[in-house]
């Protein structure tokens, strides 16, 4: 019953809750083009240690005192993590800031054209972000109660 | 700002629950992550941990922030389901409201970050021109 005056009885948006919209939106593409602006960094990054490895190796060799071989040994696992770690992050900052840009992106059009595909789109995106949200979250968690259990058995 | 009423159609509203329901999960695991934190400060004190103040100082801010954001999402969650099935476009804008104050938070947070990392940054350029 609940169900069919649903159906039938419109959900209005007044021009305060489109106005929250927007100035959601505009928040949404700062913290966006921040994340673009985090990728870009990390690939930097990863870039320049890639580039300098060598100069890590004498580093590391140096003033830890690590020999060769032992460097050796484990110079792919640590670039292997390392890659991993890279691709994370960068998927991570990536896949947030397209979501948040295209929130952003969807409801500015909604209000300049009028569709309202747009608006369902925009909402859409912002779904997904919680979703990754949601994903990086139940990942911290479960690190943070590794991280409880290590320290609690071993220390 | 617009003038007159927007009637919202089932295809947004369809998204809208979807937001609804992710945005409810992100704020349950937040709180849920406080706890694990809360769960490391009491294991830190129990085994002695050297660094235990700091930790308990940095749990104390990020815990409060994380609160204030989940509560926002939660709020955003209950009044956007209460405005879509009571039909009111008050609650619906007030749900919007608090989806305002979750990314401003978030956006000012990024803004002090930048900041500290810039100050940190002009402080290390200084500190070697002076040695």
């Amino acid at each position: 019953m609940e169900n069919n005056t649903s159906i039938l009885q419109p959900v209005e948006l007044n021009s305060v809750g489109a106005e929250q919209i927007q100035s959601s939106g505009k928040w949404a593409k700062f913290i966006g083009i921040i994340f673009v602006a985090l990728a870009i960094l990390t690939t930097l990054l990863f870039v320049s240690i890639i580039t300098n490895i060598d100069k890590l190796k004498e580093m590391i060799t140096e003033k830890i005192g690590m020999s060769d071989l032992s460097y050796s040994q484990i110079e792919s696992f640590g670039l292997i993590a390392l890659a991993i770690l890279y691709i994370v992050f960068i998927t991570v900052f990536v896949l947030n800031a397209f979501f948040l840009i295209r929130f952003r992106n969807g409801s500015e059009n909604y209000f300049l054209t009028g569709n309202e595909d747009e608006l369902a789109n925009s909402f859409n995106n912002l779904g997904k972000y919680f979703k990754i949200s949601v994903a990086l979250g139940i990942l911290s968690t479960i690190g943070t109660l590794i991280a409880v259990v290590i320290t609690f058995f071993t220390s | 700002m617009l003038e007159k009423e927007i009637i919202l159609k089932e295809e947004t509203k369809k998204e809208i629950a979807s937001t609804i329901e992710w945005s409810k999960y992100a704020a349950y695991i937040s709180i849920f992550g406080i706890a694990i934190g809360l769960l490391q400060i009491i294991v830190g004190l129990i085994k002695g941990n050297a660094s235990i103040f700091a930790s308990l100082i940095s749990f104390l801010i990020s815990s409060a922030i994380s609160l204030v954001m989940s509560i926002n999402l939660l709020n955003y969650s209950k009044l956007m389901d209460s405005g879509l099935n009571n039909h009111s476009s008050s609650d619906l804008s007030q749900a919007l409201h608090h989806l305002k104050t979750y990314f401003t938070i978030m956006g000012v947070l990024f803004i002090i970050a930048i900041s500290l990392v810039f100050l940190g940054l002009i402080i290390s350029i200084i500190a070697f021109a002076i040695s």
